[in-house]
């Protein structure tokens, strides 16, 4: 079960109504890299962790990606709420906004929806926890991209941050990857 | 891993050091490590918050136009 704060990880604000902006930032709600993806991978695959501390570090972080898919939506619906169509539709937005308005919606930066097979959760701790180390530098470098996108100091001081984030979850990883090696070698499991 | 044998396993399927088979480099072949962290210092938490971490050694700020 989870206990639910009512504020944010990390504060945001927005400098200016950027539907164009938003369309790109979208990417880490509902993309390949993003935030729910994050989140339900890791906790997915937390159920066939062999050691209690790997199902407290995919626990963890996945809590933490469902906070940062807060700020995401956060941030886009902040950068569109107050867009009028014109400016909807100048930003190439309008596809979006025929089926979902300024809703909310899991896609990526080109409007393709969110998908299960974005995540795999094999079984297998090792194979698993490979795919989160990489998940971890795919959505860092997502950030980076959207950091050089981002016309909005407001939105890269946010970007900075999950971004950071993402540096962090990989040592954490890393070490789980450690302790998981450490675990099968004493239980002579090859 | 400081305390470790040079070759860094604890597979007793390993034998003997592996330091030149794996170039120098401590550990086995076939896997992949990161070194553990060694708690060290803390920022405080509200430079914690503005950073992104407390912790000085995994903070890798980003600047863009490194290869934009
Ligand atoms: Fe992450």
């Amino acid at each position: 079960m989870w206990i639910y704060e009512k504020k944010l990880e990390y504060p945001i604000r927005v400098s200016y109504t950027n539907p164009r902006l938003a369309k790109e930032v979208i990417t880490q709600y509902g993309g390949p890299d993003g935030e729910l993806a994050a989140s339900l991978r890791y906790l997915t695959q937390r159920y066939t962790m062999p050691i209690p501390q790997a199902k407290a570090v995919l626990t963890d972080i996945g809590t933490e990606e469902l906070a940062h898919m807060e700020i995401v939506a956060a941030l886009v619906y902040n950068l569109i709420k107050h867009a009028s169509v014109d400016e909807i539709k100048a930003a190439g937005l309008d596809d979006y906004y025929a089926d979902h308005d300024r809703a909310l919606y899991f896609v990526n930066a080109a409007g393709a929806p969110w998908v299960a097979s974005y995540i795999q959760s094999k079984g297998d701790p090792i194979a698993d926890l490979h795919e989160d180390l990489a998940a971890e530098q795919k959505a860092r470098a997502t950030y980076e991209y959207l950091i050089q996108l981002s016309d909005d100091p407001d939105v890269t001081d946010a970007l900075r941050f999950l971004r950071e984030r993402e540096v962090v979850h990989f040592q954490r990883f890393g070490e789980t990857l450690n302790l998981v090696h450490e675990w099968m070698d004493s239980k002579n499991v090859f | 891993m400081a305390d470790r044998e040079p070759t860094g396993s604890t597979n007793p399927n390993v034998p003997g050091p592996l330091r030149g088979q794996t170039m120098g480099y401590l550990g086995e072949l076939a896997r992949a490590y990161v070194p553990p962290q060694m708690f060290s210092r803390v920022w405080s938490p509200a430079e914690g918050l503005a950073k992104g971490t407390i912790f000085p050694e995994l903070y890798r700020p980003y600047e863009p136009g490194e290869r934009a």
